[in-house]
């Protein structure tokens, strides 16, 4: 996953229309529970949770059992007193008014629209008391995809769609499709950095090259495959011109723990290097 | 730049909170109940979010004056820190913060004249005994002073108690408010260095070593007492001829009589510390370095810290006659 992967969570099939045709994605034949998509790389998936807090932190939970590194995004429709409609608005809090929690995603990257805070109530409202947005899953989600990822990559992106002047009875299922239609672009902008960091995290959890082949060489215990792997990434980085097969094999090296204590002597007495020109 | 302010509701009338909500007409405001809802809940990422941190204004409860790490020592009585701020401008890769926090986003506790009365009370019960304080171990003392307002207003408030000694701890050349005043005997300026090479590698976003040297130098050349921290010394290729050319031009740019006291510290973490900072950035190369585990803590093997530890004292000696030279080492705890 080179790449980066980011996870939407969607409730409505309305609301993730327009996402799976702009993305590219096709439905995942083996999804169970919940609706799925992927796009062709995989770089993308979304599930369709249904309405409410429960379904979204399931939805997430559904996900988040891949073992990747993946950003989360949720993406949907929310009321708020006056924005006008479409008005798009990233969450810089979520609240939730039933357990009173609040989380707040920190924005570690330039945010592509306003943002705001979402409270998730569990009853849609029609009166808007605060001057923030509501929906009915953010919460839900972010609790859990907190859970798999930092919380500098869950991030919650809503789309004014009613309001005190604009009842939400007149939302249909084309009104609701144009206003996700209508931010594409921006969805896309928060895509982006999103999986850009997720991309950096996976690549520093990425298995040293030479691990597989020291393992089929020798016979590891649990505990020395986990020193070997250590070993390696520090190798990676203070003898990373020196392939570890090779000095491996040209001071035959015949079992586990020589490997290890070989390694470990060889590292001790290397020093860093701070290149001059830096300064 | 600060594009978003977290802010506890509690303060959000306070004096030192209302200016720095003026200063930044544009950045996003955020209310909060408590800061450490935002500050360190679990499952944030400090390297992320050392991207773009946002600043947090909140309110010190209780432990606002703490006895003081014994590595800090630079003198006789008893030595005590309090922190103002959570976590520094610049990004140093040996830095503990950045195991300690789960979060790198900056706290400013606005409420001074508590610190101030948690001050006064610990000298009150230090009875005559000269006693020192730390300012810059959570944080940087002068790196954010044109944000916080730190300087302006505890050197003042520092120079009226001779009893106290302040230690101000930087490799900020933020010292503009500094020159403005007169230097007071009890306030010691003491920055942090390392050989060039080392900074430019490790000390990401910091000034450079010549620019810390000269801003040094134009203080004592303003009467006010430096301090020079060797903390933490690093093993690395050539070394040797790095600290010498360190030393050889602090001794060159600041008059032996000005320098208060010189302090070396050997790197090390506590180890859980050190397991979080390297699994932040596996791919550094002093973190991947020859590092061992001893008690408690993760440093240079005792030879390889002794070796270092000898070289810089003996060097120091040599540049400046009769300096006050403190040094801690891992085990000496």
């Amino acid at each position: 996953m080179p790449s980066g992967r980011v996870n939407l969570v969607v409730a409505l099939h309305t609301e993730a229309q327009p996402l799976i045709d702009h993305l590219g994605m096709s439905p995942v034949s083996s999804g169970r529970g919940f609706r799925s998509f992927v796009n062709s790389d995989r770089s993308l998936a979304l599930v369709l949770s249904g309405v409410g807090r429960a379904a979204a932190a399931a939805a997430a939970a559904y996900l988040g059992r891949d073992d990747t590194d993946p950003a989360w995004l949720n993406v949907g429709i929310a009321g708020h007193r006056s924005l006008p409609i479409g008005s798009a608005r990233m969450a810089h809090k979520v609240h939730c008014a039933a357990s009173a929690r609040s989380w707040y995603p920190p924005l570690v990257f330039e945010p592509p629209c306003p943002t705001a805070t979402v409270r998730t109530v569990d009853r849609a409202t029609r009166d808007f008391p605060t001057d923030d947005l509501y929906d009915m899953e953010a919460a839900g989600f972010y609790e859990i995809a907190a859970r798999f990822a930092p919380h500098e990559l869950v991030h919650s992106f809503k789309v004014v769609s009613d309001s005190r002047a604009h009842k939400a009875e007149t939302l249909t299922t084309d009104s609701i499709g144009s206003l996700i239609s209508d931010n594409l672009e921006t969805i896309d902008a928060l895509i982006e950095p999103l999986r850009r960091l997720s991309a950096e995290r996976y690549q520093s959890h990425v298995e040293p090259r030479a691990l597989g082949q020291l393992l089929q060489a020798s016979h590891f215990t649990t505990t020395q495959r986990r020193q070997l792997r250590r070993l390696l990434r520090r190798w990676s980085v203070v003898c990373a011109q020196v392939d570890a097969v090779d000095w491996v094999a040209s001071r035959a090296l015949s079992n586990a723990g020589s490997v290890i204590a070989s390694m470990r002597q060889h590292l001790e007495g290397v020093a860093p290097k701070f290149p001059a020109d830096r300064q | 730049m600060i594009e978003t302010i977290y802010i506890e509701t509690e303060v959000a009338a306070h004096p030192r909170a209302r200016r720095l909500l003026d200063r930044f007409p544009t950045a996003r405001v955020i209310p909060c109940e408590r800061y450490t809802e935002v500050f360190n809940p679990a499952a944030q990422s400090f390297r992320l979010q050392k991207k773009n941190p946002a600043l947090i204004l909140a309110r010190k409860w209780g432990n606002l004056v703490l006895d003081a790490p014994p590595e800090l020592g630079i003198g006789e009585g008893p030595s005590f820190y309090f922190s103002h701020m959570l976590n520094c401008l610049y990004d140093c890769r040996y830095c503990f913060l950045q195991g300690m926090f789960r979060s790198a986003h900056y706290v400013l506790f606005v409420n001074f004249e508590d610190f101030e009365t948690a001050i006064d009370d610990t000298l009150t019960e230090d009875g005559e005994k000269p006693s020192y304080f730390f300012s810059g171990y959570d944080c940087d003392s002068l790196a954010l002073e044109s944000l916080s307002g730190f300087v302006e207003r505890f050197v003042p408030f520092f120079a009226a108690r001779p009893r106290a000694v302040l230690e101000l701890r930087t490799k900020s050349v933020a010292i503009r408010s500094l020159l403005a005043m007169p230097p007071s005997p009890n306030i010691v300026v003491a920055f942090s260095f390392t050989p060039a090479e080392a900074g430019a590698a490790m000390e990401h976003g910091a000034p450079d070593v010549a620019q810390r040297v000269n801003a040094a130098a134009e203080l004592a050349a303003a009467g006010w007492p430096v301090g020079l921290r060797l903390d933490p010394l690093l093993w690395y290729e050539g070394w040797r001829a790095g600290y010498a050319t360190l030393i050889d031009g602090l001794a060159e740019a600041i008059p032996a009589n000005a320098i208060h006291s010189a302090s070396l510290g050997p790197l090390r973490f506590p180890s859980e510390t050190f397991q979080r900072i390297h699994g932040l950035y596996p791919e550094d190369a002093l973190l991947s370095g020859p590092l061992e585990r001893r008690d408690d803590h993760v440093s240079y093997s005792a030879a390889r810290e002794a070796e270092l530890v000898g070289f810089v004292k003996e060097r120091l000696g040599r540049a400046f006659d009769n300096i006050a030279l403190f040094s801690f080492t891992a085990n000496a705890a």
